[in-house]
């Protein structure tokens, strides 16, 4: 899978979204993550999602990680589209100090 | 009162205990007996301990060696990990073995003093005949160093108030452009009194903006003892006045940004006394989406206060430490 552009690790945000590239082998993570979804949706409160079809969603201990096979658009109603080259993503969130925690907010 | 202290203290001895720097500083007694048994038995009629770092014990021991009297005890034994020097009790070597430990103190909680640590002592030393000249000396100089450091806090609290009043300025166009409203947001006022009246009255305003789990996160945060106003935005900007007084808290916006994208503004929330920054509260980031046309309010940590508001948006994306230090080298792509 390709890695980088010009050897940086990407990082993605559509809104609140973050979805940062990271190191981390394919196999390992078919073998000790648990798959969850072929379809990653995240909603807001406002009704809508952040949608990325045709991507493996895994649970690996408290982390979200998407496994992006090809380039793959991320879609939100309110958001303009970008599109994910292929690559281990984990999912994350816009952090807030006096709330100690990640969380979508949009 | 004084001298009927002073005279049931005559057959007494000063144990002093200098330790491991950070492990064990030092402890200051006075007792009957001048063996360590006095110690062991916690026979002791007063007991200071104090866990500094190595100041203290540098401090005491370049005053041990320089000095005759201290450098003559009555006695020498170690226990646990310290050395103590006993001398026979006299009023006034108490007192100034305790204004050594207090000059080491200041020294140590200050970094410029820290700086000129030999410097100081060794004036103290160079005035020093007997006890008498020398507590005289360490007396004047610890009020003269409490006094410069008081100079030295005020003209700082200054400088902070005339940078922030500056910046505040530049940022003008922004806030009258995206956050027309900041200035006259609606205030609700929540109990101070105690933890759970807060909370409750903040939870109740939270509410009507945010989802339960994030309202009350909030809330907690602001009634653990914020006493200052907090700023919320959803489809507006809201304040929370979260004060158990009534001192001043004014906000600034130190710096901004205006993209394709967003805008965001860096405010920092700050407490004033007699017009002076006297804490600084909170620092956050407001920002408008210009895609989703909403706008959004992030706390971010004090320390990054002198960050610029693009590191601080960054450590909202978790690609800067608290420190504002960028992380790791990323390719971002966003919208």
């Amino acid at each position: 899978m390709s890695q980088t552009r010009e050897n940086k690790k990407i990082v993605y945000r559509q809104g609140d979204v973050i979805l940062e590239q990271i190191d981390y082998n394919i196999r390992d993570l078919e073998y000790y993550a648990r798959f969850v979804s072929d379809k990653l949706e995240i909603s807001s409160e406002n009704g809508n999602k952040h949608v990325m079809s045709g991507v493996k969603v895994y649970n690996y201990h408290s982390r979200q990680l998407v496994v992006v096979e090809k380039p793959t658009p991320i879609t939100h109603p309110q958001h303009p589209t970008i599109v994910v080259t292929p690559g281990i993503y984990e999912l994350r969130f816009v952090r807030d100090f006096l709330l100690n925690s990640e969380r979508p907010y949009d | 009162m004084e001298n009927q202290i002073n005279n049931s203290n005559i057959n007494s001895y000063i144990h002093v205990g200098i330790g491991i720097a950070g492990v064990r500083s030092y402890s200051l007694g006075i007792c009957e007996t001048f063996t360590s048994s006095c110690i062991h038995n916690y026979r002791l009629r007063k007991f200071y301990r104090v866990y500094t770092a190595s100041h203290v014990n540098s401090v005491f021991k370049k005053f041990l060696y320089s000095l005759d009297v201290l450098n003559n005890p009555f006695h020498v034994y170690k226990s646990r990990d310290r050395t103590y020097y006993v001398y026979k009790y006299e009023h006034n070597l108490m007192l100034l073995i305790e204004h050594i430990f207090n000059l080491a103190e200041l020294i140590h909680k200050n970094r410029t003093l820290r700086d000129k640590k030999s410097e100081i002592v060794n004036s103290i030393i160079h005035r020093c005949r007997d006890v008498e000249t020398c507590l005289d000396a360490i007396v004047k100089t610890i009020i003269e160093l409490r006094e410069k450091i008081e100079k030295r806090k005020k003209a700082g609290k200054k400088a902070l108030l005339s940078r922030f009043e500056n910046h505040d300025r530049k940022c003008k166009h922004i806030i009258k452009k995206y956050f027309s409203d900041l200035e006259n947001a609606p205030t609700f006022k929540v109990s101070g009194i105690g933890f759970a009246e807060c909370f409750e009255d903040a939870v109740k305003v939270l509410r009507k903006m945010f989802p339960n789990d994030i309202a009350r996160g909030y809330a907690n945060s602001i009634c653990s003892g914020g006493n200052s106003i907090y700023l919320f935005a959803r489809d507006a900007i809201v304040a929370i006045d979260a004060r158990y007084d009534n001192h001043d808290v004014k906000i600034f916006c130190d710096s901004c940004r205006d993209t394709p994208n967003y805008a965001i503004v860096k405010l920092i929330g700050a407490s004033l006394v007699d017009n002076y920054i006297d804490r600084i509260d909170w620092v956050a980031v407001l920002g408008y989406d210009k895609h989703t046309n909403q706008i959004f309010l992030h706390y971010v940590p004090r320390t990054l206060l002198f960050r610029d508001v693009e590191i601080c948006r960054k450590w909202i994306m978790g690609l800067a430490d608290r420190f504002g230090n960028v992380t790791q080298d990323v390719e971002l792509i966003e919208v």
